[in-house]
């Protein structure tokens, strides 16, 4: 077995014309929506447990909140929803098709990887929109808040959902064992929704955590899509939408680097 | 051919000795064949009783309020009692039926319920030793003054065998492995969420204050911290009745789940 080059794993042997892509592209798409579509009201419905279910928790433990509190709860609510699709959800998808035998059926069809992976991720970031949207209309909604959105919502948005994805999607081919995929994917959770400057702000977190914090994506993650629904709350987004970046190419530089391993 | 005389035929084995052998046997067999799950089980406990006592204190600006310390401090006990029995455990025997060996664990030459005590017996060192744990960094971390009752041995008993009897009866009742999975995930998430176990009642709607009261959770968190919170508990045995009672109707469909012929 020889490592074949990345290039031509992720967009087939032959270059073709971007047209073939994205005929490729659009068949892989209409393919994996309707091949998933049975998981879809579970994914929804966990974004929205996850997102303003812990919204909502939260203000049950810390109770009487200041205002800009209240705002940091609810802003970062939509990472809380993510989070969880991107870094679970995905990864559970790609460990069943492990165990059920049609992962290697998948990276046998007729289009180039590159291109089922980027319908994989075009799915997930469709896919998110509902549970964001319920989970930003429950969270304002509970605690009474206006958000003063500006039009930094999309690449805000689009950038975490595909950040989150990409390193879903990077940690279920790295990691074979389906079992250890989701023991890794559980504790993820466990840290970030007890141990992450999500919604609650970065001072409250001892220093060595809060150092962690600025190299993993969860706090970046929320400071993106504050900035982009309060007004004076998040600093320092420039650097954020680096770090999101950074880790969406190592996402997808270990998907690609299993993935020209292969046979 | 030779018959042999009734007095040379085995006897039945029933009696408090055979039962009491069969458990034994039964906590050895559930123990080896949940071997590779042991490390797992105690980072669950650790990351549980030691995990969420830190990581709640991160939600306060400052030091946390001392009625929340004092909630955090006896309602993670609580947890990491239930975690073994009422959320690992279903998904043990989910697992089973997803390998197709429950119906052949289900016709071990043993007693069904000595199956329940093993569960127990593990759920309960388990779950103790997670709670020590979780008393020891409440105490670091938060210099919570508590104080240990006698109390705390019948509460320990009680939520434990309550919990692990709603677990026993999710496993054994609820035939789809998947829905077994969500339930006992969402039950978790309830009543670290949603029910007034680390955080005082009043802290959330009244609505759902009373859908709690007919719940177990509640219940557990007034017993626990009547028996090791140091400051005057109303309604304790009110709430052992409660647990009572959650008790003996997770044995009965768990009893009737068991007994239920294919």
């Amino acid at each position: 077995m020889s490592a074949q080059p990345l290039a031509a794993t992720l967009l087939g042997r032959s270059p073709r014309r971007p047209a073939g892509w994205l005929r490729a592209y659009l068949v892989m798409l209409r393919f994996d929506l309707s091949s998933q579509r049975t998981w879809l009201p579970f994914a929804v419905a966990m974004q929205i447990l996850l997102g303003a279910g812990m919204a909502i928790i939260y203000g049950f433990y810390v109770p009487h909140l200041p205002r800009a509190g209240i705002l940091y709860l609810v802003s970062g609510a939509p990472a809380l929803s993510l989070i969880p699709l991107g870094m679970v959800i995905v990864p559970a998808l790609t460990g069943q098709q492990r165990t059920a035998g049609t992962f290697d059926f998948l990276w046998s069809l007729p289009v180039a990887r590159g291109i089922q992976v980027a319908s994989t991720l075009t799915v997930c970031s469709l896919i998110a929109v509902p549970g964001v949207v319920a989970t930003l209309a429950l969270a304002t909604w509970r605690y009474g808040v206006t958000l003063s959105i500006s039009p930094a919502v999309i690449p805000a948005f689009l950038l975490t959902s595909l950040m989150a994805s990409s390193v879903g999607l990077g940690l279920a081919h790295l990691v074979r064992n389906p079992m250890v995929v989701n023991l890794v994917t559980n504790i993820l959770i466990f840290l970030v929704l007890l141990y992450s400057p999500i919604s609650f702000p970065k001072s409250q977190f001892p220093t060595w955590l809060a150092d962690v914090h600025e190299g993993l994506p969860f706090y970046h993650m929320a400071v993106v899509i504050r900035a982009s629904l309060t007004t004076g709350l998040a600093t320092d987004v420039g650097t954020s939408y680096l770090v999101l970046g950074a880790w969406t190419l190592a996402g997808w530089l270990a998907v690609g680097w299993v993935m020209s391993r292969r046979r | 051919m030779v018959t042999a005389p009734l007095a040379e035929m085995p006897r039945l084995r029933s009696g408090p000795g055979d039962w009491l052998r069969a458990y034994v046997v039964m906590t050895r067999w559930t123990v080896a064949s949940l071997r590779l799950f042991i490390p797992l089980l105690v980072v669950i406990e650790i990351l549980t009783g030691v995990g969420f006592v830190l990581g709640f204190g991160l939600f306060f600006h400052g030091p946390a309020p001392s009625r929340s310390v004092l909630y955090i401090s006896t309602g993670v006990p609580i947890i990491t009692l239930y975690v073994v029995g009422l959320i690992f455990l279903p998904q043990v025997v989910a697992q089973e039926r997803l390998a197709h060996t429950y119906d052949y664990v289900q016709s071990m030459a043993a007693p069904r319920s000595t199956r329940f005590a093993a569960w127990y017996s593990l759920n309960l060192v388990a779950g103790v030793f997670g709670m020590i744990a979780s008393l020891v960094a409440a105490s670091l971390r938060y210099g919570v003054d508590l104080r240990v009752t006698p109390a705390v041995v019948p509460a320990t008993l009680l939520i434990c065998l309550a919990s692990s009897a709603l677990g026993f009866a999710i496993g054994h009742a609820v035939s789809l492995p998947m829905l077994t999975n969500i339930l006992s995930q969402v039950l978790n998430f309830f009543v670290i969420g949603f029910s007034p176990v680390c955080f005082p009642p009043d802290q959330m709607p009244a609505w759902l204050v009373s859908v709690n009261q007919g719940l177990p959770f509640a219940s557990m968190s007034i017993v626990m911290r009547s028996a090791i919170g140091g400051v005057p508990v109303s309604g304790v045995a009110g709430a052992y009745a409660v647990l009572a009672a959650w008790t003996g109707a997770s044995l009965l469909v768990a009893v009737a789940a068991v007994m239920r012929r294919s």
